[in-house]
């Protein structure tokens, strides 16, 4: 009897605190939303299940948690809390993307630059709200939506933080269809997202090659702390242009991003124990992260508005937008806002311009911050 | 919760501590330059390979080349179908951050 009793003690029901609770239904939710609504479901089911992980309620003596030293979710979570797994998401990334529309229209870059406002006004709005610097930069780059980049960063500047940022991250990057289209809808005139756009010129193989050294030559010689995202991004797309290695490249976007995508998403969704999430601090970052999507989003667009007042060739200010670096999901966003207004009007290669410079804008930025605040 | 709570150490004195307005406004100028840099080096590119173009060999691949792609038609939309497609596939495969 008392070996039932001492049994029962350890059990998840004598231990469970309404946080966790809490934190189980926010881990659920999230499952819900990718299977019902198919909300970023590759990201949001392994951060939701590991949320449900991370919040059951084991014995201390057992060892089994996170933080626990020695145990295997530690282990996982070491890629995250030492920035591991971040690069090698990079290095998928960049070998499965194609930078040819960007490329045919070199001006779009800039929208990738004006979104990114989000992060340097969120990084202000963080510091008033007595985040220190470095946690204030590592919130910041919510702004970026750039998930890996945003782990990256919290796991550099603010481990502490880490959790909260990351859950915020990928949440607003799951809600990228519910956040952007008011405020495009906002921004912008009937007639400007009317706009139709020239279609994007023949790019040369030779193009394509020379493109990512170049890049990764300019972005790491004016801010080096972004060469490991960036040298990670621009060596998967050499991968995937230089033709040679093709093999190479066919593991780093499918095998190999899959892997650390699952690990990366259950660990940090296992780091959300309610008793270190559930805090004043996590509030405020989600608070500050939507604050600074909203921002990034506007300041894309209204971007996109002042380039039309010097261009001859109009470009369509809803692809601003696309400037968060939410890669791919922004773009689709451009294109489902613009073809409710015209379903001829075909915007989603173009908003895949400024939304691949976005994601080198955010990683440049992040590089800034890191190089600044440490 | 209480909101006196919640605002205890707001103020904008801890932005000018930090000098958190420069940081800002330099970081900003930062990535602005970068990408600039990224767009102006793409404008030149067709032009610096007109010139090295007689120096630089056929890239040769292990794999289809783009030459299927170069030559489809300039309809945007043929264009945004593929791109579409391609979306689509690379969703399927994990595409997205």
């Amino acid at each position: 009897m008392e070996i039932l009793q001492e049994f029962l003690k350890t059990t998840a029901f004598a231990q469970m605190t309404l946080g966790n609770g809490l934190m189980i239904l926010v881990g659920l939710v999230f499952i819900a939303l990718a299977i019902i609504k198919d909300y970023e479901p590759l990201l949001l089911v392994p951060i939701g299940m590991g949320v449900v992980v991370g919040n059951i309620p084991t014995s201390a003596d057992m060892g089994l948690g996170v933080y626990d030293p020695g145990s295997v979710l530690s282990y996982i979570y070491f890629g995250v809390s030492q920035g591991i797994f971040p690069p090698l998401i990079f290095l998928g990334i960049g070998a499965m993307t194609d930078f040819s529309t960007m490329l045919s229209n070199p001006k779009l870059v800039l929208l990738g630059a004006a979104a990114q406002m989000g992060i340097f006004l969120t990084f202000l709005g963080a510091l008033y709200m007595g985040f220190t610097p470095q946690e204030a930069g590592a919130i910041g780059i919510i702004g970026g939506a750039d998930g890996p980049t945003a782990i990256f960063l919290a796991s550099q500047l603010a481990p502490e933080l880490l959790g909260a940022i990351a859950i915020a991250a990928y949440s607003y990057m799951a809600l990228v269809p519910v956040i952007q289209p008011p405020i495009m809808k906002l921004l912008t005139t009937k007639k400007e997202r009317l706009i139709h756009m020239k279609p994007p010129r023949h790019v040369s193989t030779h193009e394509r090659i020379i493109f990512p050294i170049a890049a990764f030559l300019i972005c790491t010689f004016i801010a080096p702390g972004a060469v490991v995202l960036i040298g990670m991004l621009f060596f998967g797309n050499l991968l995937k242009e230089s033709l040679v290695t093709e093999r190479l490249a066919q593991t780093a976007r499918t095998a190999m991003i899959d892997i650390v995508t699952i690990l990366l998403g259950f660990s940090v969704g296992a780091s959300t124990d309610a008793s270190r999430f559930l805090t004043k601090q996590s509030i405020m970052i989600f608070g500050l992260g939507a604050l600074s999507f909203a921002i990034a989003t506007a300041s894309g667009l209204l971007f996109a508005k002042l380039m039309n007042l010097f261009l001859k060739d109009k470009i369509n200010p809803l692809i601003g937008a696309a400037g968060v670096s939410a890669v791919p999901d922004s773009a689709r966003v451009v294109q489902m806002v613009g073809q409710k207004e015209d379903p001829h009007n075909f915007l989603l290669m173009h908003a895949m311009a400024p939304n691949v410079a976005g994601v080198i804008g955010s990683a440049v930025a992040a590089g800034v911050l890191w190089s600044v605040l440490t | 919760m209480s909101l006196t709570w919640m605002l205890a150490d707001f103020g904008w004195q801890n932005v000018t501590q930090a000098d958190g307005l420069a940081i800002s406004i330099t970081g900003m100028l930062i990535v602005f330059v970068a990408l600039v840099g990224i767009s102006l080096f793409i404008g030149l590119l067709p032009m610096l390979l007109k010139v090295l173009g007689p120096w630089l060999p056929d890239p040769h691949g292990h794999a289809p080349t783009h030459a299927a792609a170069e030559s489809s038609s300039d309809d945007p939309r043929i264009i945004a179908a593929i791109g579409f497609a391609k979306h689509m596939q690379a969703k399927r495969q994990g595409g997205g951050k």
